[in-house]
């Protein structure tokens, strides 16, 4: 599951569920299940909040280890 | 979705009146036995210019909104269960039917299936997003 720091740049800046959602132009629904993980976010989503923030996506989203695990960064291999 | 602007409000209100309008004075002539062929075709017309009028208005002013979002991967979800429950249900059915001796059923009532197990998906789904 990709990872995200919303609750703590939300709560750094002491907004609510309703008011990043009203900045980022997503229904509170979207905020409250991309927090619990039950959603991620579309590359759309995720440069609002981006945006939001004054943050880079890295800076908001984490990605899922396990998902990057299966990225291979081997060369092509030569058919024989 | 966003909200409907005056001609889609207009289309949405007169689609609903001309389809249920459409279809209750069909059943009605025909419960009494008196619906003809001709005055048939023109009634169910009617009330097919009327349902497409209703989902019209409806696509538009959903197109028109901003679709991103939890909504969409919960629309997404729904709509894999409806096929899933639409396909299944109507294959299974169709062997009882030709198989079993179950009635025939018109092709309205997997249509009434489909919108039903929709709704209630995304309900479900919905609800669930709010308890978490």
């Amino acid at each position: 599951m990709i990872g995200n720091r919303l609750p703590v740049l939300r709560a750094e800046r002491r907004w609510s569920q309703a008011e990043l959602a009203r900045r980022a132009h997503v229904s509170r629904q979207t905020i409250v299940s991309l927090e619990n993980g039950r959603y991620e976010p579309t590359l759309k989503i995720a440069f609002r909040l981006a945006s939001v923030f004054g943050l880079p996506v890295e800076g908001i989203f984490s990605p899922d280890p396990d998902d990057l695990g299966q990225v291979s960064h081997d060369p092509v291999a030569e058919a024989p | 979705m966003d909200e409907l602007n005056r001609s889609e409000w207009l289309a949405a209100v007169g689609g609903f009146v001309l389809f249920v309008g459409g279809a209750v004075a069909a059943g009605v002539l025909h419960a009494r036995d008196s619906l003809t062929v001709p005055g048939g075709a023109i009634l169910a017309v009617v009330a097919i210019v009327g349902e497409m009028a209703l989902v019209g208005a409806a696509v538009r002013a959903l197109l028109r909104s901003d679709t991103e979002g939890v909504e969409r991967q919960d629309a997404a979800a729904a709509s894999m269960v409806t096929v899933l429950v639409v396909v299944v249900g109507g294959l299974a059915y169709s062997l009882l039917e030709a198989f079993a001796g179950l009635p025939r059923v018109t092709a309205a009532v997997p249509a009434a299936v489909a919108l039903a197990t929709w709704v209630v998906s995304w309900t479900w789904l919905r609800g669930e997003a709010r308890a978490e």
